[in-house]
């Protein structure tokens, strides 16, 4: 495991790591109290708005553009046997650490709202934790799909129009709560579609790698 | 002889005399072998129909922008997959490009070789990742000793900082500081200062003695003459084809260079191989079996350097100026 994290973290510069591991759930954490205490509710639903939208237009320092033609020339990478194994085992991490920071912003934030609230995390039920993992996976979903929409491009604006879209998508996700009864078979179905959109990017991205050894 | 004869590629011709042929009976074997290479794209063709690097010494890749070097050390270095042909290394036909044969292999090439936003600390820890035979300690001596990253090394400097002298020093750091068999170098001197281009060769010529033989290096070069120290063998390529090859000292036994009268200049033109005239005489290179073609003439020669050599054969067989 040492060493897959070591795999992705050789793709990410200090700059990134300082503003998607730290800065990031720190503003967006940030901007979900605003709206929770100014509207006095939706902190939670603006936190899986943004999450995807973040994650899409950050990536674009990470991966950004490694499904077109003329990206990752990386002769150091194609020159070792190991090359290819290790840009795998980065977008497959990558992929892991965007779900795995979803959850965690997610269920920090709902905890300290719940606190605030004087609520004990308990008193959710299974239906609410139903509904914080819909949300984790609705905004992993978005992101995954996102990040790899965007990665045909290379260049920020692109990154940043995808965002945005993710953004409504995700915003159009938050209606599926009005069938909160079937919170577990969606979460189910969700799990699913967020596994099979993770192959995807991870296959994609790797094609292109794949073909660079052959394209000109 | 016309120069279109002279075109005719002499491939692995061995002169019966001389050091060149003390050279070529020290070779036992070869460090790669290539047999019928073929690559095409954008109107270009890469033909190579015998390629073999002498195991134990320097080989120089030398010719004009766009001749096909670049393409040619991406294929055997397993970067470039699109071809034809087969290639074998270490001197076992069977052995071909695999995890095995990259690990034995430095490779330094010109681009986007890093990632721009790796620090050198990073170009060590993905180094380490890449290949089991990377040492650490040799790596951080190496970047101290080249002043990589400045006085007292920043580790944290990124790539995109570099100078390109600098990113190709990380590059050779990054490279000698694995145990290989075969260096496979990409225009290592251009970015290089005339210092360090000394130290580049002494670089090679170390890697070379430490290997005891079984050490080798091929690398393209534009800069012939601050390299000549250090190339053993050569090889012109010229349009996707090799046009001229051979051990240096052999090839300064096949050609000549010859200084003459200006009144000579017509006459001695039909036997030289490439001519320079002036006002004041001639000065060109001449196959050496061509000599007594310009007997009676009032003419001083000279053994040839190696760039002489190369911009002789690469004038005779450039397609610059002909497309029109």
């Amino acid at each position: 495991m040492r060493k897959k994290i070591k795999s992705y973290l050789v793709f990410t510069s200090l700059w990134y790591r300082l503003g998607v591991y730290l800065a990031l759930p720190l503003v967006i954490s940030g901007l979900g109290f605003l709206i929770e205490r100014g509207l006095a509710g939706g902190g939670l639903i603006i936190v899986t708005v943004l999450l995807p939208m973040a994650e899409i237009i950050s990536d674009v320092w990470l991966f950004g553009g490694i499904q077109t033609k003329d990206s990752l020339r990386l002769e150091y990478l194609k020159a070792s046997g190991h090359g290819r194994e290790i840009i795998r085992t980065a977008l497959e991490m990558d992929l892991l650490r965007k779900l795995l920071s979803g959850i965690g912003i997610l269920a920090l934030f709902s905890l300290v709202l719940a606190v605030g609230k004087g609520e004990l995390p308990e008193a959710a039920g299974v239906q609410g934790f139903g509904i914080l993992v819909y949300l984790a996976l609705l905004s992993y979903l978005v992101s995954t799909l996102g990040t790899f929409l965007s990665r045909y491009g290379s260049l920020l604006w692109i990154n940043m129009v995808v965002g945005y879209g993710a953004m409504i998508l995700a915003l159009l996700g938050i209606f599926l709560l009005g069938l909160a009864e079937y919170i577990l078979i969606i979460d189910i179905l969700f799990a699913i579609f967020g596994f099979l959109m993770s192959v995807v990017a991870v296959k994609a991205a790797m094609k292109r790698v794949e073909r660079s050894y052959y394209d000109e | 002889m016309t120069k279109m004869d002279v075109k005719t590629i002499e491939r692995n011709q061995i002169n019966d005399i001389g050091s060149g042929q003390e050279q070529r009976a020290r070779i036992q074997e070869n460090v790669l072998q290539a047999r019928n290479l073929r690559k095409s794209f954008k109107g270009f063709q890469l033909s190579v129909p015998r390629l073999e690097l002498p195991k134990g010494f320097a080989t120089a890749l030398i010719g004009e922008n766009g001749a096909g070097k670049t393409t040619l050390l991406n294929i055997l270095t397993g970067i470039r997959l699109d071809y034809k042909g087969e290639i074998s290394y270490f001197g076992c036909p069977e052995k071909k490009i695999d995890a095995q044969v990259q690990e034995q292999i430095g490779y330094t090439g010109p681009g986007s070789y890093f990632l721009p936003q790796w620090t050198i600390r990073q170009v060590e820890e993905i180094s380490g990742l890449l290949f089991a035979n990377f040492h650490r300690d040799r790596y951080r001596a190496l970047c101290e000793e080249l002043g990589i990253g400045g006085n007292g090394m920043d580790a944290t400097k990124q790539v995109k900082s570099l100078s390109d002298g600098n990113r190709m020093k990380l590059m050779l750091a990054a490279v000698l500081a694995r145990d290989t068999k075969l260096l496979i170098l990409d225009e290592p001197a251009s970015p290089l200062d005339p210092l360090m281009r000394d130290r580049l060769c002494d670089l090679i010529r170390d890697y070379l003695d430490q290997g005891g033989g079984e050490n080798s290096v091929f690398f393209s070069t534009h800069n012939i003459s601050d390299m000549e120290s250090v190339t053993d063998y050569a090889i012109i390529l010229e349009n996707g084809s090799i046009v001229e090859e051979g051990f240096v000292e052999e090839l300064k036994e096949k050609y000549i260079c010859v200084k003459g009268e200006a009144a000579d200049a017509g006459k001695a033109g039909e036997a030289m191989f490439s001519m320079h005239r002036s006002t004041y005489g001639f000065e060109g290179i001449c196959l050496s079996r061509n000599l007594d073609r310009l007997a009676g003439m009032d003419i001083t020669l000279e053994t040839p350097t190696l760039s002489q050599i190369s911009v002789a054969v690469m004038k005779a067989n450039t397609s610059l100026g002909k497309r029109a």
